[in-house]
């Protein structure tokens, strides 16, 4: 026993050091000859000038233009030397953009390769965004296929539209910027403002791509100075493609109807009789859509609660300027449910005359209360909403008045 | 040998850890696919309930032949011939099931974990560790057990709940919508997910007491079926019916559906994809024992020369399939096969057995 045991553990021994000293990982890359792709830019192939300079000196690359897309590269190999007390440009800002144009994404991302030596990493991705013209040019399906099928990016980058070119939003405002990152983050406001649309990010945006039915998609714009996000891009479920905008103030109202009690955001009267602005802050709302058919024909009625406190008053008949009444506030509730009610009616009929479009998802009631019809119908729901008749009430109650005491 | 005998808690576990494996990951799609409607949720329960009864009636048999496998008791059941049929088709089930075991984790590895590594770098470790630790016996394949199921449940659970952030619950609605033929339409599918009940016919042998096999075996359906309850519900929540059918993993891509930034990790599914090859593993270790066990009693072979020669079979079923959706189709008759194995026989040789044993008395 005791002498088959020195063998034994020599053998054991032996399996150990094996397994420590020729384990590694098989694919290893070191992350100095890698870059992280987190931010995508795609727009309709307009090729940079370094790209027709190339074709000049050596021409003959295959392909007939689709797409441009610039990648936000992140590269490692250079974030170390961002603390050190360099005065070099390039070393400030630990990232670069690559603009690449041909006929499919993953050609431009490997033709990248033959451009740098640093490889591309996908999993770090967190934001796309897509140029109007793109979009009103293509199905998202087709061009967004790539992000889908590649094992590498995940379903989590936020998708936006950018009226211009989405490019531009990728170049850094300030020296130490890293669009890719920022812009993602901007989101996150949507406790402050109720013009932010609830994100899309891949995962989502698949299913409403594929369900086809309309939807809208956060619009970014780019000033000189700013980038901001304004707006939204309304896609038409049955074409899959972008057939035009919404305005800030829609932005609102389409708030409003997809409820929720979502916090954030404000409403505003401006009113000649009551002196303005006068500014309530949403605390909380709530919507109820309605759907029925007769004959055929769909109605809804979306019924709109809220409750706020009056938060900013310019008006000479409020609290502070003497002489407030709970008339006052009756009237300036009164005057806000007329003001978001013209508001929705605007939103509802620009959606049915101008776009045909069920954006603000109506069709959620439908698809819910009378899952037989929707069944039959769904294909065509975009013409049943367009024709369908809308009916908006509105209920607002003013709670509080901030800080400032009624007197 | 009495110390070789397994507890009900064993038992349950030793099942939930061969049922919990692949099916978690494709179930939503390959149910929605079938049902066309969120409803699928319903067919998982309906049909842990029927796999439940299967497992019953399978321990019902083994019961009459304390100590003694299927592959053991069938001849007597059944006469020599029928018998040694029905124990072969037994083992070539859990062979198949061994191979595509290993197909799945060759396919997800490759994709989302080492990309680069060749496959056969990534399987034949996987099927060299399995054989090792079966020919340790049930003692070790327990052992093994008892540590992976609470690890791999737990985190399971963790990552789930950290994807409610995804899910939209009105992404199940309506319910019923279309009435029960499309939960029926599913529940065959759904079945797929409870391959069970066959384990039985030879684990029951193995058991302290195997009279209340029937009660574990009922727990480790219940525990399967909240997983596949609750991993269904968030996966469609999170894509809706109409994304969930354009994913092969769906449930690895909810979890690539979000970032959490400042949680020790941002990104999962490494995580779970690495503490989720355990569950492959053991469903493939169970399968390879009961197909060796099978092998060994029934042709009288040694159980060591028979795990070793089932191990280069075993590597061709894996390696036949030539997409994954081949893997898929694969899988799918053999669900069916499953089913008929493991309920339908059992079934028709409890009422022959009944029915033998009334003669008997009545001779005498």
């Amino acid at each position: 026993m005791a002498a088959s045991s020195f063998p034994r553990r020599m053998l054991a021994a032996s399996q150990i050091a094996l397994l420590l000293l020729t384990g590694g990982c098989w694919s290893n890359k070191e992350i100095e000859t890698q870059s992280l792709e987190i931010a995508v830019a795609v727009d309709v192939p307009e090729p940079a000038a370094s790209e027709r300079e190339l074709q000049r000196k050596s021409p003959g690359v295959d392909r007939t233009d689709r797409i441009t897309s610039t990648y936000q590269l992140i590269l490692p190999s250079l974030i170390g030397d961002i603390g050190g007390s360099t005065s070099d440009e390039t070393s400030s800002s630990p990232f670069k953009n690559m603009t690449q144009t041909g006929d499919s994404l993953l050609e431009n991302v490997r033709q990248l390769s033959l451009r740098t030596n640093a490889a591309p990493l996908g999993h770090h991705l967190k934001v796309i965004v897509i140029g109007d013209r793109l979009a009103r040019k293509h199905d998202l399906m087709t061009f967004l296929d790539f992000f889908f099928r590649d094992n590498d990016i995940r379903l989590s980058p936020l998708v936006l539209i950018c009226k211009g070119k989405a490019s531009d939003t990728l170049e850094p405002l300030y020296k130490g910027d890293i669009p890719g990152f920022q812009i993602p983050e901007t989101v996150r406001n949507q406790y402050r403002n109720n013009k932010i649309l609830e994100p899309i990010r891949m995962y989502n945006l698949m299913s409403r791509l594929h369900a086809k039915t309309s939807f809208l998609l956060q619009n970014v714009v780019k000033t000189k100075e700013e980038l901001v996000y304004s707006g939204a891009a309304v896609i038409q479920g049955t074409s899959g493609r972008l057939i035009g905008f919404l305005t800030e103030k829609d932005m609102e109202t389409v708030f409003w109807i997809k409820g929720g009690g979502r916090k954030g955001g404000l409403l505003k009267l401006d009113d000649p009789e009551l002196g303005a602005p006068l500014d309530m802050e949403i605390n909380s709302v709530r919507s109820r859509i309605v759907p029925s058919m007769a004959d055929g024909r769909f109605a809804f009625r979306i019924e709109l609660e809220a409750e706020g406190d009056l938060m900013e008053s310019w008006s000479y008949k409020d609290a502070g300027r003497g002489g407030v009444s709970e008339a006052f506030y009756a009237e300036v509730e009164k005057k806000l449910e007329r003001k978001l009610k013209g508001n929705a009616d605007l939103l509802i009929q620009k959606l049915q005359k101008t776009y045909g479009a069920d954006a603000i998802g109506l069709y959620e009631s439908v698809r819910v209360r009378m899952p037989k019809t929707w069944s039959r119908i769904h294909a065509d729901w975009d013409r049943h909403f367009a024709e369908a008749d809308i009916t908006v009430s509105v209920s607002i109650a003013l709670k509080g008045h901030g800080a400032t005491e009624l007197t | 040998m009495n110390a070789d005998k397994l507890t009900n808690t064993q038992i349950s576990i030793l099942i939930v850890n061969y049922m919990l494996a692949t099916a978690i990951l494709v179930l939503p799609r390959m149910l929605v696919d079938k049902a066309g409607t969120p409803d699928v949720w319903l067919s998982l329960m309906l049909a842990g309930v029927i796999s439940a009864a299967g497992g019953w009636l399978a321990s019902r048999l083994s019961l009459s032949f304390p100590g003694e496998t299927i592959f053991q008791y069938g001849r007597k059941l059944i006469g020599k011939g029928l018998g040694a049929a029905f124990g072969t088709s037994l083992v070539l089930y859990f062979l198949v099931i061994c191979g595509l075991e290993a197909r799945s984790l060759e396919e997800i590895t490759t994709k989302y974990l080492l990309e680069g590594t060749p496959s056969w770098a990534v399987t034949l470790p996987f099927l060299w560790l399995g054989a090792y630790l079966v020919l340790g016996g049930i003692q070790a394949i327990v052992q093994a057990s008892d540590l992976i199921f609470p690890l791999t449940g737990f985190i399971l659970l963790v990552v789930l709940l950290l994807s409610l952030r995804v899910v939209e619950f009105s992404h199940l609605l309506p319910v019923l919508g279309q009435g029960l033929p499309p939960v029926l339409r599913s529940m065959k599918t759904a079945a797929f997910a409870y391959s069970g009940p066959e384990l039985m016919l030879l684990l029951v042998a193995y058991m302290k007491r195997p009279r209340s096999a029937g009660k574990a075996y009922a727990a480790a359906i219940a525990i399967c079926m909240a997983f596949y309850v609750v991993t269904t519900v968030i996966v469609i929540g999170a894509f809706s019916i109409d994304g969930v059918t354009l994913r092969t993993w769906p449930t690895i891509d909810l979890i690539r559906s979000f970032e959490i930034p400042g949680l020790i990790f941002e990104r999962y599914e490494s995580l779970i994809l690495a503490i989720w090859i355990m569950k492959f593993f053991s469903t493939f270790v169970l399968a390879l024992f009961a197909s060796s066990l099978g092998i060994s009693q029934l042709f009288r072979v040694p159980f060591r020369t028979a795990v070793f020669a089932q191990l280069p079979f075993i590597y061709i079923v894996q390696e036949l399939p030539k997409t994954i959706e081949d893997v898929f189709r694969v899988w799918d008759y053999l669900s069916m096969a499953g089913a008929a194995l493991s309920v339908g026989v059992p079934a028709l040789l409890l009422v022959l057995q009944r029915w033998k044993k009334g003669a008997a008395h009545g001779r005498v």
